[in-house]
């Protein structure tokens, strides 16, 4: 019984240190997110729109959520109209891309294929001509 | 011997056409469902999976063009005239496609097409110029001889241009066009490396196949000089 109850004291112990160790360790994660953020506000306007693009999905839900907590609802509404606006504005770009994707690509094979044809018609005709 | 050394031929010629097919399909997979967008320029940037290994064969074709030229003028064998004629005029259609690609990835990213300031588009445009001058001046002189001096000089001279265009980004800082950077995601530089495979694999393909029309065109016109 005595035995028992210091299995369960050091099993307790563990897990105590466990879950310290694993809040510690989120703690510390969420801090980095955030001092990456603040190096963000402090670059210029160049460096800032290259380091939007180094951020992870999560970090930029972690981010979001953090500054949306405790806004009034009137902010939040606000923001809603914004993320409105841009989300229509990255379809339109979006969309846009993948015409000058596609157009790029097609006339790229299109060239490779009529030079491709080309050789393959002369070589023909060459031949054709030393027969007759 | 002849005929089966004939059909050898044709069998790596068919064998070289099914892997280039195959890796221009494999490409098309990567670059349209498997590698991730990039975080800025988002599916415009795909559109560099097509660019950079086209500009990269065709400066390549310019360059063997250039070995095979000086080649020419040492040797004057017009099996170097016909070599480097291949390799160069290849190598200028490849950079017509660097030229009607780079402007449609442009567009999307900078606002607009071109970018007359930009020093690496300046130089690679009269790249394609010169080339476009050799491929006229090939059409214009009907000796084959006088035709192949005077297009390897043409050749030696505009090649001088390729370390210019290679080397413009970091001569002239204020160019506009991307450096060239350094690719940290596996699955970019997969599909890179596969596009780079896949377009050699094709350019030297096409390359072979004109060679072998010159190669042609060249028998022919000595069979008939000597009749």
């Amino acid at each position: 019984m005595k035995n028992f109850q210091k299995i369960l004291v050091l099993i307790l112990v563990f897990a105590a240190s466990g879950s310290f160790v694993y809040a510690q360790d989120a703690q510390n994660n969420q801090d980095e997110t955030l001092a990456k953020f603040d190096a963000y506000f402090e670059a210029n306007e160049k460096d800032a729109k290259n380091m939007l693009g180094s951020y992870t999905d999560q970090e930029l839900k972690y981010f979001v959520n953090k500054y949306k907590s405790g806004k009034p609802s009137y902010e939040l509404r606000s923001l809603k109209i914004i993320r409105q606006i841009e989300m229509r504005t990255a379809d339109r770009k979006a969309g846009e891309r993948l015409f000058y994707v596609f157009l790029a690509i097609s006339l790229l094979v299109l060239l490779i294929l009529v030079f491709l044809i080309k050789i393959y018609r002369m070589q023909k005709q060459l031949l054709d001509e030393e027969k007759e | 011997m002849d005929n089966a050394n004939k059909s050898v031929n044709s069998a790596i010629v068919y064998a070289w056409i099914a892997i280039s097919a195959l890796s221009w399909l494999v490409m098309a997979w990567m670059v349209f469902l498997w590698v991730p967008s990039d975080n800025l320029q988002g599916i415009a940037q795909r559109i560099f999976y097509y660019h950079v290994p086209t500009a990269w064969v065709s400066m390549l074709g310019f360059m063997i063009g250039f070995i095979y030229s000086i080649l020419y003028l040492w040797k004057r064998d017009l099996k170097f005239d016909g070599s480097a004629a291949a390799y160069t005029i290849t190598g200028w259609v490849f950079t017509t496609g660097v030229i009607i690609t780079g402007p449609l990835w442009a567009k999307p990213i900078w606002g607009d097409f071109w970018n007359w300031g930009d020093q690496r588009l300046v130089t690679f445009f009269i790249l394609w110029l010169a080339f476009a001058g050799y491929i006229l001046l090939r059409t214009g002189i009907p000796d084959p001889h006088k035709r192949a001096r005077f297009s390897a000089i043409l050749n030696i001279i505009a090649a001088l241009d390729v370390p210019l265009v290679y080397y413009a980004i970091q001569i002239w800082d204020t160019a506009s066009h991307p450096k060239p950077i350094t690719v940290y995601d596996m699955k970019m530089k997969i599909t890179i490396y596969t596009s780079v495979f896949a377009f050699m694999s094709m350019f030297f393909l096409i390359t072979y196949l004109y060679k072998r029309y010159l190669k042609t065109e060249l028998m022919i016109n000595e069979k008939r000089g000597s009749s």
